[in-house]
């Protein structure tokens, strides 16, 4: 650390989140604010002179000719992203924080799912990157359900659900991404933590004829696990939360076409 | 030798009717249904195949044949579920599922109670947090094959989707990461 300690920093920020203290130290404090908007939604203020990790954002001095202006992003002294976009440097930095705090909190269970609310009870979308989740995500939200999250389930011990809400990130027509807050939805975003009421397998299949399959308890289980963030490092917490969700609230599996329609079907389970 | 069931580095949730189980050697979680997981608590190292068949019809309501019991221990040694896995003798080695189905004739609603083990490999935390989508679960109708569904995230994922899926310094790799704004 001592080679990236004698670098000029200006200051930083250092917050609590999920239990986590987190710092981030910067060489310009023009970029503070930007980054303060990468924090997660529950971040707050904590001076505290020690943090469990700690990142450090490199801002590129003023190129001289011939030589490019790379901006650098380390966590500890483990470099994440190198390079002359600096947005780049702060899409890493909330990608990597989200990581963070899902891999390493010491007590909520991160599971890897899409998030929304109805009826005073959360609908989970469990399901790796690209299956879908956002999309449907967002066509729940148009329905008129609240949004927790479309990327991280959030439970405590007792299998509730905490929102997570980042703005979603969109598939556009042109293979691109945009970010969108819930507002554009006219949708509100969750505060109280809830139960789970529906646990939705449901990968995208272009044609696919939805057709639903009732996991058993077990299957559940089985498919909550393989999609929770730190299941190899906290299986014994995460299993009996899991267990009790997957006894507790109905979960399906299918493959299923347009967003839209889904949305509306999911809906019924908890009408 | 008799069947004898792991339970050292292991985790196990009972579920009404399922067993849960959580290896923590090899990172896999199992589902045993209710076959699956009587016939693995029988597995004590002292009780013999023929017992275990005979302790079926009481149990579970299956047939007593000791076909159903091979049948569990093959699914349970894949598993990485025995300690002690006795050799099956040459006619249980070729019966899967849906032969043992016909050759006890078995209609659908016993057909369901046959042992049955569903495998759910645990990623890590990097993996499980990013890992990406490959075909059929991720939506490539427009691309083709899984250089496609890296393209459509932004970098720095894509790049990650493209390490994930191919090999460093393979072609595959080199045109994924180009493909990659």
């Amino acid at each position: 650390m001592g080679k990236l300690d004698r670098l000029g920093w200006a200051g930083g920020i250092s917050f609590q989140s999920h239990g986590l203290c987190i710092g981030i130290r910067v060489n310009d404090l023009e970029v503070v604010p930007r980054i303060q908007n990468s924090l997660p939604h529950d971040a707050v203020a904590d001076p505290a002179p020690v943090v469990d990790y700690l990142y450090s954002v490199y801002i590129g001095t003023r190129p001289r000719r011939g030589v490019q202006n790379f901006h650098q992003l380390y966590l500890e002294t483990d470099r994440l992203a190198r390079t002359v976009d600096l947005e780049d440097i702060f899409e890493t930095l909330e990608s990597q924080l989200d990581f963070l705090i899902a891999s390493e909190a010491p007590h909520d269970i991160f599971i890897h799912a899409g998030a929304v609310a109805w009826n005073e009870r959360v609908i989970i979308l469990p399901g790796p990157s690209m299956s879908g989740k956002t999309m449907l995500v967002a066509a729940l939200l148009q329905a008129g359900a609240t949004y927790y999250s479309d990327d991280f389930a959030v439970l405590d011990e007792n299998g509730a659900v905490h929102p997570f809400p980042r703005p979603l990130s969109l598939r556009q027509a042109d293979g691109g991404r945009r970010k969108a807050e819930a507002v554009e939805f006219n949708a509100p975003v969750g505060v109280q933590p809830l139960p789970v009421g529906l646990v939705a397998d449901t990968a995208y299949q272009p044609g696919a004829t939805w057709r639903a399959h009732t996991l058993t308890p077990g299957r559940a289980l089985l498919t909550l696990l393989k999609n929770t963030v730190p299941a190899q490092t906290r299986a014994r917490d995460a299993l009996p939360v899991l267990r009790d969700i997957a006894l507790r609230a109905p979960a399906i599996k299918g493959r299923r076409d347009e967003a839209d329609q889904m949305a509306h079907l999911l809906l019924q389970y908890l009408s | 030798m008799n069947p004898r069931g792991r339970q050292d580095q292991l985790l196990v949730e009972e579920l009404p009717g399922e067993l849960l189980v959580y290896d923590l050697i090899r990172n896999q979680a199992h589902c045993l249904n209710q076959a699956a997981a009587f016939i693995w608590q029988q597995c004590d190292g002292r009780t013999t195949v023929r017992e275990i068949a005979a302790r079926l019809p009481g149990a579970l309501g299956l047939p007593d044949d000791e076909a159903l019991v091979w049948l569990a221990l093959d699914r349970l040694g894949r598993a990485g579920l025995l300690r002690d896995q006795p050799p099956p003798p040459a006619a249980a080695r070729q019966l899967g599922r849906r032969d043992l189905i016909r050759k006890l004739g078995l209609t659908g609603s016993v057909a369901v109670l046959l042992p049955l083990i569903s495998t759910a490999e645990i990623p890590a935390a990097a993996e499980a947090a990013s890992r990406p989508c490959t075909p059929p679960d991720c939506d490539c109708a427009s691309t083709a094959g899984t250089q496609g569904c890296c393209q459509k995230q932004k970098k720095p994922e894509c790049e990650t989707c493209c390490n994930n899926n191919f090999g460093n310094g393979s072609k595959a790799h080199d045109e994924c990461i180009l493909g990659c704004t």
